[in-house]
Formats: structure tokens, C-alpha cells, sequence
């Protein structure tokens, strides 16, 4: 924590002092605790625009600040430092300030961009995403992943108006022109939901079909569609075969919202290299470009609004799931074309209407590429610092979130479990352990001190895990790769627990129940599992096996849902309805206070 | 049609393979109605009996009787998936035995003591009796360490199959049959399961036919198999072929134990 600290003191020092050089481009790499040789990465992951369109801010995620570029000169002309793990930001109405949401520090970070610093911290909820600021500049929209909320907050006052519940790990926010609708994008449920901003409600869960982990979401003007980028996770299949986006395509959702329930998704791919992990995705102006990043194959897609609008409304109901498995339907018909990004990674975009070109955070190569946004050729490429030499873990981190390492690239290890190594809240039919028994997707954090590896079991290490896990992507393991990935998943980054920002009390009363229902028998701390393969009557006619694997209970307020075909959707609802022989630990009988303790101890691990 | 007469000589040899049919039935019936050495486990029941261990947690350990203090609302049983979160290993069972709970739980203090208490045994069985005891119950309780991904599945069919309500807990030997040749229904391991099962292809038969092909083709075995009043049931049609393995792997893993 003090390493922490220190580290982002000693970064403030240092940006501050490249400020006050004018021909600055930040240098020195300050490390951060926990990998200490490694240099600093800024890792960009979004990038916005001034208002006169010809500054951009970007949001560097792992150096914990945003640097500010001059579009036309192809230069950094300014760094400042931020909160912990800066992910997304929006200008405001008058260009004034930039709203930063920072997940780890939990806050968003009020920047003045005439003085160049941050001003105000805005406290949302727990790891603020997306952030949207109303078309009125009077009021923010924030998205809080792991709180599944969306923050309704006075831009003026930093007062919270209301807190909307919404789908599961909450990501991106569109609102409507007229202001009566806001579109967030859930990156963890299957669903975009669709919120009335006056009221404080959801009043629609727009059913997205198989689409996973979607990301960034945008609005026609007239309020008429709206577009979400995303996976398409065949989860219902087992999986077997990749080709032909059988495990995993990749595309964007259209739905009219005049029409309840209505959708169509399109896919990017091709036949022969799938358009892994779509990312970013912003509409021009005039409405007739739509830009999709593919942050899996470091490409950026450009779709004819016009055509594909008239594909969306000729669409069929009958016609909806065809289409959706048609993995080469906007490239047969000429509605995308994708490009090289110009980066490693590409995240967030922006649009310069001034010069006419896209700006695409690159997050491997910590660089904004600068593409024609009319022929998507590229222009510029501006790095946000000097060259670095890419760590062992780094490698593996890229790796991870890289389709190149995937038979025709249709998706990324990130496709099943986020950018963080964690999971994607589906139930997956994987060969390994037999076909038609399908199982929760694991968080990767415990694998390296947690073997065996699997629910069932199947791999006897985290070693052998990642060398199954790159034939199951089509490849025979490369010892290259493999150590880098091994480096990576063996060095976990964790997320600060927000729940241990509060309930201190709950929680020592929670520990208490676990050890008194026996759950410290299976989950003894440090790791919180025995490591051991249990019979807890957890089991269904579908497996194969009685017995699971313990899983570690680290983390395991993100790990949702729970057990081991996902079938506890909340932590509570382990206990209070999934527990019925009262052999998972005895926590029958507990009174709700106990059950509420129990869980807020579990939140806290 | 010409009556035929047995001649002298078709007596004697009918007479000699009279004699040899009752002497080797006789080596037969020798063999098997020895009384057998019960195996700690079976010792064990006695012991558990003997101390009123299933006055509280059911018959044979199957699940106890009303506890209105307690969160589960009963005395728990001795399964494995219950035991699972109440002793993280044989220590803590013998922690429960002698003291009344394990260490563990006694030093984090119980949030719900129940209403019947778990006695301390300390002082009221000898070392023997003792270990005989956690042997039953670790019979009972399916046990604990690693056990291999097959044999545990084949101990799970083996529970749902019923084997165990004849075989005794985890097959550690079976209650009185009249008319078989030990006079019980024999245990999966020990010498008596060596004399009626001498490989796994005679294991698969008595599995899946109810016999051994050589005992049944034995006319005197054949008099004790057809003869017993409870009969080992042909479990044929009940069976998958990875089951037959899998039960196959149980018990052989029980043996190596
Ligand atoms: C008076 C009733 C009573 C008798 C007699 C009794 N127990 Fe228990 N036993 C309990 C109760 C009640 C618990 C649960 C205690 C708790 O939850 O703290 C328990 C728990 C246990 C446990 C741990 C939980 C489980 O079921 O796995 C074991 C092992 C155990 N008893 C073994 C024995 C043995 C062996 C005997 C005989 C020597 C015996 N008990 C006799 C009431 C009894
Ligand atoms: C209805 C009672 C009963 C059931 C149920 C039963 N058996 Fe048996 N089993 C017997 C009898 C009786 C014998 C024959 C013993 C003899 O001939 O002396 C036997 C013999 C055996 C033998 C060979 C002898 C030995 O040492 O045990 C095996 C092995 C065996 N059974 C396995 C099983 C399996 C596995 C199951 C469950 C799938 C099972 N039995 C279910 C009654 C039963």
C-alpha cells in the first residue's frame, strides 16, 4: 500500500516536472509495487477529444494518467496523473473538464483543463466505468461495474441524484438526443439495458441473444438506433470446432428502439479470421459511419450506416439468428471493411471532425494510431512515450488478450475471460472433461497456487492448463508463448477489493458463520480451498463427476455466478437456495442477519 | 427297445466320481465355513453400537435424530458429503470422538452449540476400541484423502446400486446369510474375497452375473450359491460398461488401501 503510494507520489513528481519542460514527452518510468523491474506501461484505453476537436486526451490506464495530444502537430504536449487504474473519460458540455472514472481508486476525477490537474473526485460506486456526461452538461452518467449500477450525478456538485440497478459488470452509457433514454451496455449479462434517467429505472432489458462481454454502445440522433459492439459467445454449442465463429464471432448489435425486444447482430468476421473482441464503437456526425475497433486482431472496422440500417430493417424475426451466424455477411456485402489499427490492442476511439480522422488508443503499444477516417488508411502514429521493451508478463498479458495466437484468429483467451484473466459468467461445454456437462467459466487469478486446474479437475497444474488452453486455440503450445503466459497468469493482478472499503463489522461477524458452518474446512484461508475435489451433491444427470474441485474464494465477490454450472446468481442465494441437503457447509437455518454477515465476510476476500 | 444294464466297471467309476465329488465338496465346504476374522470396520459397528453412537446419529450412521437447537435441525450422519464439512481429516474425528468436538472448533467457540450435545468419549473406549471405531466410521463416511477420480465414482454407483445395504459400509463385510458359504455376505476384501474373487475378470462376473463362472461350474459351489438365501444380484442389465470399470477400480482401490 505505502510502495503503492510512493510510487504514485514519485509519478506525480515526475509528470509534473515533464509539464513544466515544453517540449515535454513524459520519460521516466516509474514501477509500481508488486512487479518491480518491470517498466511502466501506460496502456491506453480510451481517448477523447477537446472540444474544438483538435486536442485529445487519452486515459492511460496502467500509468495512472492521461496524457493530452495535439492532433495536428502528432505530439504529447502534456501528461497529468490521475487515480488508480483510469479507464474511460468524457469531456465536459463546455470543454472545460474532463471527467475521469478511475476503477481502483473508485472515484471519478474532475480534471480542469485549463490548470491541468485534477480538481475534484467524485465518489460513484464501486469501480466507475463508463462515463457519459448529459447532452445538458448538468448531470453525469457512470457506470459501476462491480456495483451493477449506473450513477445519475450533478456534474456541478459531485452529488449522487440517483443509483439505477442494472445489468451484471455495467460498462459504457449512451444517451438518447431528447435525454429520456440512456443505453448501457452490460458486459456480463446478455442484455443492453435501457434506462429512464428521469424516473431512476430500467425499463427495458434489451434481449442481445448470444452476445458476451459487449462493450462500448452509441445512439442515432433521432433516438431511433442503437448500436453495441460484442462478442458472440456459442456457449449453447459444445466447443468443438472454431471455424466458421462456432465457439466465438464477432460483430455489433443493432436494435430499433421504437421496437421492444427488437435486434439484429451483425458479425465483422470473415470467413477465413474472425474480428476477435470487439471493442470501441462510435458513430460520425453525420451519422453515416459506424467504427468498431477489433482489439483481438488490432484492426478497426469502418460499416456503411446507410446499407447496414437497410440490411437491419429488411431483417426478419426468422431471419435475426441466421443472419447472426453468418460470419461474412457485412464483408459479402460490402457494408464493413476492416483495417489495421496501427497499434497493438485497439480500446476506445475518437473522432476528430476538425481533421477529419479516427484516433484509436493502441494498449500494447501505448500509442494513438491516426487513421483517414474516411479510407481508414493510416496517417499517424503518436506514442504516448519512448519505446519500451515489453516484459516477460506484459508479453503474456498481450498474448492473452491476442487472437493472433488463435487458428484464424476468432478470438482471444480474454473472449472467455475478460481483459483481466477473470471470467465471462458463462457456462462453457469444453471437451476436456467430456461433452455435454458444461461449467462455469473460472477466474484465472487462482490458477497458479491452486492446482488442480478445471472444475473437474482435468489439468493437473496451471502449467498444463495453459498448454491445453493453446491447442484448444488451435495452436501447438510455443515455448515462447508459453512462458510468457505462464509469467502472466502466474503473477496475477488483482483489483483493490472495494468491499473492504466499508462493513468492517459485518464482516468480522461474517467470519464467525463460515467457521461455524464448517465452510474453513474446505476453504481454509490463505487460499480459501483445501485444494481438494469434493461431493457435495452439487452434481447434475449431466456430469460426469460428483466431485469438484474447491475453488479459492479469493475475489469471489467478481467470480459470478457461482458454483460450478453457475447456477447461484448471487453469493446469498448459495446458501439460501442451492444448499438444500444442507451439506455445503451447514448453513441451514441461518437467520438473514447471519446470511447477510456470511456474505459480507465473503464479499470482503 | 434294449434295456441297459450299468456293468460292474460303469459302478465303480460311477462310485469313484461319487467319492471325489464329496471329498472335494468337502474341501470346499471346509474352506469356507471357517469362521472368518472380522475386519476392524465390522469390530467397529460393535463398538459404535456398544457406546450409543446411533442413538443420536441414526441407524448405522445414516442420519440422526431431531436436534431442535442445532441450525440443521438434526444430530448430523456420518455420509461423506455431511462429514466433509465438519472434520478436515482422521484427526479431527478422533477430536470428535474423545473430546466432543476438534480443536479447531473449540478454539473459534461455537456460534450455535447444539441442543443435544456430541459426548466426550475420552476415558470410555481403549485404543483399540478406538481405532476400531474410525474404522467403521471412516467405512461409513467413504474416508478421507485422495481418492482417485474412478474409484470414487464407482464408490458413487456402488451407493446408488445398493451394494453397500448388503456388503456392509464401503463393502466392509455384510450381515448373517443362511446357507452361503461363510454364513455372511462376504466383505470386498480379506481373505474370503480372495478365495471367491481371484482376478478382475472375476470380479466383473460376479458383478455383472451374480457369480464366479468357476464356482458356478463347481457343483458344490454351485450348491452354496444357488443355495443361500440372500443371492448377489446379476447386476447385467443395470450396468454401463464404464460403471462395471469403475466399480471395478473401487473396489480394487479399497483392496490397495
Ligand atoms: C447424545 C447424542 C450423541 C451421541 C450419543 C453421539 N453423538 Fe456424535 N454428535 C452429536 C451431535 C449433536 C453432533 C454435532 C455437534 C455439533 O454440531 O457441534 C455430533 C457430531 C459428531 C461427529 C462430527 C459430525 C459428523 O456427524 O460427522 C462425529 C464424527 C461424531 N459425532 C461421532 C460420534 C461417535 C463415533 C459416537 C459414538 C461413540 C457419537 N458421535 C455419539 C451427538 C451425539
Ligand atoms: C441383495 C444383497 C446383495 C447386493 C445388493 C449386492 N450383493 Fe454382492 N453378494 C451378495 C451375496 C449373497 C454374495 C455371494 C456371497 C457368497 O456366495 O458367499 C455376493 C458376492 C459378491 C462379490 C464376491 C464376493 C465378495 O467377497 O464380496 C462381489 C465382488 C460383490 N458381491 C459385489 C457386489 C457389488 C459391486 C454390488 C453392487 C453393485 C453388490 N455386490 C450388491 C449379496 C449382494
Amino acid at each position: 500500500m505505502m510502495r503503492k503510494r510512493m510510487a504514485g507520489i514519485l509519478l506525480a513528481a515526475v509528470l509534473a516536472a515533464n509539464l513544466l519542460r515544453s517540449d515535454a514527452v513524459s520519460t521516466a518510468p516509474v514501477a509500481p509495487a508488486g512487479r518491480s523491474a518491470a517498466p511502466v506501461y501506460r496502456s491506453p484505453n480510451h481517448v477523447c477529444l477537446s472540444a474544438d476537436g483538435l486536442k485529445a486526451y487519452v486515459v492511460n490506464s496502467t500509468s495512472n494518467s492521461v496524457s493530452i495530444l495535439d492532433i495536428r502537430d502528432r505530439k504529447v504536449v502534456g501528461e497529468i496523473p490521475v487515480g488508480e487504474r483510469p479507464v474511460h473519460a468524457a469531456v465536459s458540455r463546455e470543454g472545460r473538464f474532463l471527467y475521469v472514472s478511475c476503477t481502483w481508486a473508485g472515484d471519478v476525477e474532475v480534471i480542469d483543463l485549463a490548470e491541468g490537474r485534477v480538481v475534484r473526485k467524485i465518489l460513484a460506486g464501486d469501480e466507475p466505468y463508463g462515463v457519459t456526461v448529459s447532452r445538458d452538461g448538468r448531470r453525469l452518467f457512470v457506470a459501476n461495474a462491480v456495483s451493477d449500477t449506473v450513477s445519475v450525478i450533478e456534474s456541478e456538485s459531485g452529488k449522487t441524484l440517483s443509483e439505477i440497478p442494472v445489468g451484471h459488470f455495467p460498462r459504457d452509457i449512451a444517451e438518447t438526443a431528447d435525454g429520456s433514454r440512456l443505453l448501457v451496455s452490460n458486459g456480463l449479462s446478455r442484455g443492453m439495458s435501457v434506462l429512464d434517467p428521469a424516473t431512476g429505472k430500467e425499463v427495458e432489458r434489451r434481449d442481445l441473444g448470444r452476445a458476451s462481454i459487449t462493450r462500448q454502445v452509441a445512439v442515432t440522433r433521432d433516438g431511433h438506433w442503437a448500436f453495441v459492439a460484442g462478442i458472440l459467445s456459442h456457449d449453447e454449442t459444445p466447443s468443438l470446432q472454431m471455424e466458421r465463429g462456432w465457439i466465438h464471432s464477432n460483430g455489433f448489435s443493432v436494435a430499433d428502439l421504437t421496437r421492444p425486444g427488437h435486434r439484429v447482430t451483425l458479425l465483422l468476421d470473415r470467413l477465413l479470421s474472425g474480428a476477435a473482441n470487439p471493442w470501441g464503437l462510435l458513430l460520425s456526425a453525420d451519422e453515416k459511419h459506424l467504427y468498431v475497433s477489433l482489439s483481438g486482431v488490432h484492426e478497426v472496422a469502418i460499416v456503411d450506416v446507410a446499407e447496414c440500417l437497410k440490411l437491419v430493417a429488411e431483417t426478419t424475426p426468422d431471419q435475426v439468428k441466421p443472419l447472426e451466424q453468418d460470419v461474412e455477411v457485412l464483408e459479402k456485402r460490402n457494408i464493413a471493411k476492416r483495417f489495421d489499427a496501427g497499434g497493438l490492442g485497439p480500446r476506445g476511439m475518437a473522432l476528430s471532425e476538425a481533421t477529419g480522422e479516427l484516433l484509436v488508443a493502441n494498449y500494447f503499444s501505448d500509442s494513438v494510431s491516426v487513421l483517414d477516417a474516411a479510407t481508414g488508411a493510416l496517417r499517424a502514429t503518436i506514442p504516448l512515450g519512448p519505446p519500451q521493451e515489453m516484459s516477460l508478463w506484459r508479453k503474456g498479458e498481450l498474448l492473452f488478450n491476442d487472437a493472433r495466437i488463435t487458428y484464424q484468429t476468432w478470438f482471444t483467451c480474454t473472449s472467455c475471460h475478460q481483459e483481466d484473466a477473470s471470467v465471462d459468467g458463462l457456462n462453457w461445454d469444453l471437451p476436456n472433461d467430456g461433452i455435454g456437462n458444461p461449467k462455469s467459466a473460472k477466474s484465472l487469478h487462482d490458477a497458479y497456487d491452486t492446482a488442480p486446474a478445471m472444475w473437474s479437475g482435468i489439468r493437473a497444474n496451471m502449467d498444463a492448463a495453459i498448454a491445453a488452453g493453446q491447442r484448444f486455440q488451435g495452436f501447438l503450445p510455443d515455448p515462447a508463448n508459453h512462458r510468457a503466459l505462464v509469467e502472466y497468469l502466474g503473477n496475477p493482478e488483482r483489483a483493490p477489493n472495494p468491499f473492504l472499503r466499508r462493513g468492517a463489522e459485518a464482516r468480522q461477524r461474517g467470519e464467525q458463520v463460515f467457521v461455524s458452518a464448517g465452510c474453513d474446512v474446505c476453504h481454509p484461508a490463505p487460499k480459501y480451498t483445501d485444494l481438494k475435489l469434493h461431493d457435495l451433491g452439487f452434481g447434475t444427470p449431466d456430469d460426469y463427476r460428483s466431485r469438484f474441485d474447491t475453488p479459492s474464494l479469493r475475489e469471489v465477490y467478481r467470480s459470478g455466478p457461482w458454483l460450478h454450472d453457475g447456477r447461484a446468481l448471487t453469493l446469498r442465494s448459495i446458501f439460501s437456495d442451492h444448499n438444500p441437503q444442507d451439506l455445503h457447509g451447514h448453513t441451514k437455518g441461518l437467520t438473514e442477519q447471519e446470511l447477510d454477515d456470511l456474505v459480507a465476510f465473503l464479499r470482503g476476500l | 427297445m434294449n434295456r441297459v444294464i450299468p456293468s460292474r466297471r460303469a459302478f465303480w467309476v460311477l462310485t469313484a466320481l461319487f467319492i471325489l465329488v464329496c471329498v472335494t465338496g468337502a474341501a470346499w465346504a471346509n474352506r469356507f465355513l471357517r469362521q472368518p476374522a472380522l475386519t476392524p470396520a465390522i469390530r467397529g459397528e460393535a463398538v459404535a453400537r456398544k457406546l450409543g453412537c446411533f442413538a443420536c446419529h441414526g441407524a448405522e450412521g445414516q442420519g440422526g435424530i431431531a436436534d431442535p437447537g442445532a441450525r440443521g435441525g438434526k444430530v448430523p450422519g456420518w455420509g461423506g458429503p455431511t462429514v466433509s464439512s465438519y472434520a478436515k481429516n482422521e484427526q479431527e474425528i478422533r477430536e470428535w470422538i474423545l473430546d466432543g468436538a476438534p480443536r479447531r472448533l473449540k478454539e473459534a467457540g461455537a456460534a450455535h452449540p447444539p441442543f443435544i450435545p456430541m459426548p466426550a468419549y475420552r476415558g470410555r473406549l481403549d485404543d483399540r476400541e478406538l481405532s476400531d471405531l474410525v474404522a467403521y466410521f471412516t467405512a461409513v463416511s467413504g474416508g478421507f484423502g485422495d481418492v482417485p477420480e474412478a474409484a470414487y465414482e464407482g464408490r458413487a454407483i456402488a451407493a446408488r446400486l445398493g451394494c453397500f445395504g448388503c456388503h456392509g459400509p464401503s463393502g466392509a463385510g455384510g450381515g448373517p446369510n443362511p446357507g452361503s458359504f461363510k454364513g455372511h455376505i462376504p466383505a470386498w476384501d480379506g481373505e474370503e474375497f480372495l478365495e471367491l474373487v481371484r482376478d478382475d475378470a472375476e470380479l466383473r462376473e460376479w458383478i455383472l452375473d451374480g457369480h464366479a463362472k468357476r464356482l458356478w461350474d463347481n457343483p458344490a459351489a454351485r450348491h452354496f450359491l444357488e443355495g443361500q438365501v440372500v443371492q448377489m444380484p446379476a447386476y447385467r442389465p443395470h450396468l454401463k460398461e464404464d460403471e462395471v470399470g469403475k466399480l471395478v477400480a473401487y473396489i480394487r482401490w479399497l483392496r490397495k488401501k
